[in-house]
């Protein structure tokens, strides 16, 4: 307590227009990112769920490459990688920044659609074939719907990730809420206060983020058979 | 042809709606057939019954027949079409489906459910609505109560109800049903078999049902396929020739012992005459009650409510106690039996009654007349004496064939 008694709050409170300009920007690419993600996720998970071929092999060596390298890495290589191969990927920061937690978010998701659509019980697809529903229509009305739903609880946990990975995007100056944060740090050497507010923020962000969700969770879950 | 001699053998019968034709299905991996060489007609508008042990094949042949499975060889005819390489989702709408699961959608209510198929079909909403409703109430499910339902919040019996009425929605001409009535208990189960029946006379559906239940193919049946390992036919034919006349000893065996108390099951109560019983209103005074079992010879009078509908039995003693109010007295002419109901289970009811009748009553619950052991003795006899007529009948098709004229009896 005695720590933050020793804060200036009266300084945080000078910089808020700037921080939240910040975390403006960290909510847009949190957003297109999860957007993104649920895509890319129900996309591939449906190819890898239902073995569609050289989709799924393909789906199958992205998630492998994304799971297994760090997420740094992956936007260095955007960043600085790509151009230097083709100047025609040359991506402005806030672009690379939404592409670069789309993609984390899509390898991630893609596993948990697949399990969730993996664990569809059969017999739902069945009647619906039977009923003369179309494959592509049996997908959407029966396997989508309810896999979603399953892959929920950990769909969820990879869109907070998303969120709290836009904070490496201060690693290419992109201007997010921790790179704001570390730029006033810089120029007034708080750095205390500045990272306690921005955890305060993030904190916020994620609980409220949290508690939307397991509402649309609630809303959505799944009556299950007995 | 599995099935020589008896009378499914010719080539033309009643046309037929489904034919398989050496249907056979042989799962990738496996050494044998799991179907092997099926050959059936099934014809239009009748309940065929597949029954057999577990593992037979009875639910992979109706998977090929909706071609959930493709066979690995033979041919489906649907009403007269070869319909073995058509598209499956077209040849699907022309028949409801029942799977052995189920397989309500978990996340739609039961109204939505039953409406799958009219919405696929792009009906206008007042007419599914219409429709969805007239199914409920079909299965005996209150509209109000359970449209807006989700599966889990219902038993495992009213679940297999909904999946009958979902696959009946568009009104298809063929039903497959895979043992749709087992998660029931005994006595829902044979009210449900009697409005089906009930319902089957005004729709008049060409119904494939499996069973693993040899009473309920005998009762639901207007011919029942017995099935043995690998869908072969042990035999194809009408309850009545395979309860009096089973082809082998597989037939014999799955029949079980009691054959001929079985065959009560094949006499429906709208079949035989009822009996004329001596009735009173409940509130009526004892007097008039006695007036009228003296002017009968029935040894007791049968209480009606103000709806008609049956309460008690009351006898020359249970009037004499004047001390206990009239439906104190007597034994319980309730549950009543419905016309769709078998003599069996009319038998049944009076063995649990110990009355030795049984009040029959219409589909509003009202007394129509009754049974009693003199009805059932009666059947009995008919059934005898038409087995024996057919015995001889199917004695003089075989001497009676190539050059042997001379019969020795007439
Ligand atoms: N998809 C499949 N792959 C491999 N074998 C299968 C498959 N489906 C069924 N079988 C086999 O085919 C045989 C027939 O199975 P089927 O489900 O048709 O039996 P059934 O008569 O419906 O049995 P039950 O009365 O238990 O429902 C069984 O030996 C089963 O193991
Ligand atoms: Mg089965």
């Amino acid at each position: 307590m005695s720590v933050l008694a020793a804060f200036d709050w009266s300084f945080i409170w000078e910089q808020r227009s700037e921080l939240a300009h910040g975390l403006v920007k960290t909510l847009e690419v949190s957003a297109i990112g999860i957007a993104g993600a649920f895509a890319i996720g129900v996309a591939l998970g449906a190819a890898r769920a239902h073995r569609i071929p050289v989709v799924s092999q393909l789906a199958a060596v992205y998630v492998e490459v994304i799971r297994n390298t760090p997420i740094l890495v992956q936007i260095f290589l955007l960043f600085y990688g790509l151009p230097q191969l083709t100047p025609y990927l040359r991506f402005e920061p806030f672009t690379t920044a939404w592409l670069a937690v789309m993609i984390w978010g899509g390898a991630f998701n893609t596993e948990n659609y697949r399990a969730g659509f993996g664990a569809v019980p059969y017999r739902y697809r069945e009647a619906s074939l039977a009923l003369g529903f179309t494959p592509l229509r049996t997908f959407f009305s029966v396997t989508l719907p309810i896999g979603s739903r399953i892959a929920l609880p950990s769909s969820i946990n990879t869109y907070i990730s998303v969120l709290k990975n836009t904070a490496l995007m201060t690693a290419i100056g992109f201007p997010e809420l921790t790179n704001v944060a570390r730029s006033i740090a810089a120029v007034t050497f708080r750095d205390a206060e500045m990272i306690v507010v921005i955890a305060i923020v993030y904190l916020a962000v994620v609980w409220s983020l949290s508690i939307v969700i397991r509402f649309v969770e609630r809303r959505l879950a799944l009556p299950e058979e007995a | 042809m599995t099935n020589p001699g008896g009378k499914d053998g010719g080539a033309s019968r009643p046309e037929a709606m489904i034919e398989l034709k050496d249907l056979t299905k042989r799962f990738p991996g496996q050494k044998q057939n799991a179907i092997d060489g099926l050959t059936l007609e099934i014809p239009t508008g009748e309940i065929v019954i597949f029954v057999g042990p577990s593992g037979s094949g009875k639910t992979t042949t109706l998977r090929m027949i909706n071609r959930l499975i493709e066979p690995t060889s033979g041919r489906i005819i649907l009403e007269g079409d070869d319909v073995t390489s058509v598209n499956p989702d077209k040849l699907r709408r022309r028949m409801g489906y029942v799977i052995q699961q189920v397989g309500l959608f978990p996340h739609l209510t039961i109204a939505e459910n039953i409406a799958t198929v009219p919405k696929l079909l792009r009906w206008k909403r007042d007419r599914i609505n219409t429709r969805v409703e007239e199914l409920l109430d079909m299965v005996g499910m209150e509209p109000a109560t359970y449209a807006k339902r989700y599966p889990k919040e219902l038993s495992g019996g009213q679940r297999q109800r909904v999946g009958v009425a979902r696959a009946m929605a568009a009104d298809p001409p063929v039903i497959l049903m895979d043992e749709p009535f087992s998660a029931i208990d005994p006595i829902t189960r044979g009210r449900l078999q009697n409005e089906f029946l009930q319902l089957q006379t005004q729709i008049r559906k060409t119904i494939v049902f499996v069973t693993h239940d040899i009473d309920e193919a005998i009762k639901m049946g207007d011919r029942i396929a017995i099935l043995d390992d690998r869908s072969h036919i042990a035999q194809f034919d009408t309850p009545e020739t395979i309860l009096s006349a089973p082809a082998n000893a597989f037939v014999e065996d799955f029949i079980g012992s009691g054959a001929s108390l079985k065959r009560l099951n094949l006499t429906r109560v709208t079949d035989v005459p009822l009996v004329d019983w001596p009735t009173a209103n409940v509130s009526a005074d004892r007097e008039s009650i006695r007036e009228r079992l003296l002017r009968s010879d029935k040894g007791s009078v049968l209480l009606l409510d103000d709806e008609h509908r049956p309460v008690r039995w009351v006898n020359a003693g249970d009037l004499d106690r004047s001390d206990e109010p009239l439906l104190e007295t007597g034994l319980s002419a309730t549950p009543a039996i419905e016309q769709q109901a078998t003599l069996f289970d009319s038998l049944n009811e009076m063995l649990n009654s110990l009355q030795g009748a049984a009040a029959v009553v219409d589909q509003e619950g009202a007394y129509k007349g009754v049974i009693d052991i003199e009805t059932i003795g009666a059947a009995i006899r008919t059934m005898r004496g038409e087995a024996r007529q057919r015995y001889r009948g199917e004695e003089e098709q075989q001497t009676g064939g190539l050059e042997s004229r001379e019969e020795p009896e007439s």
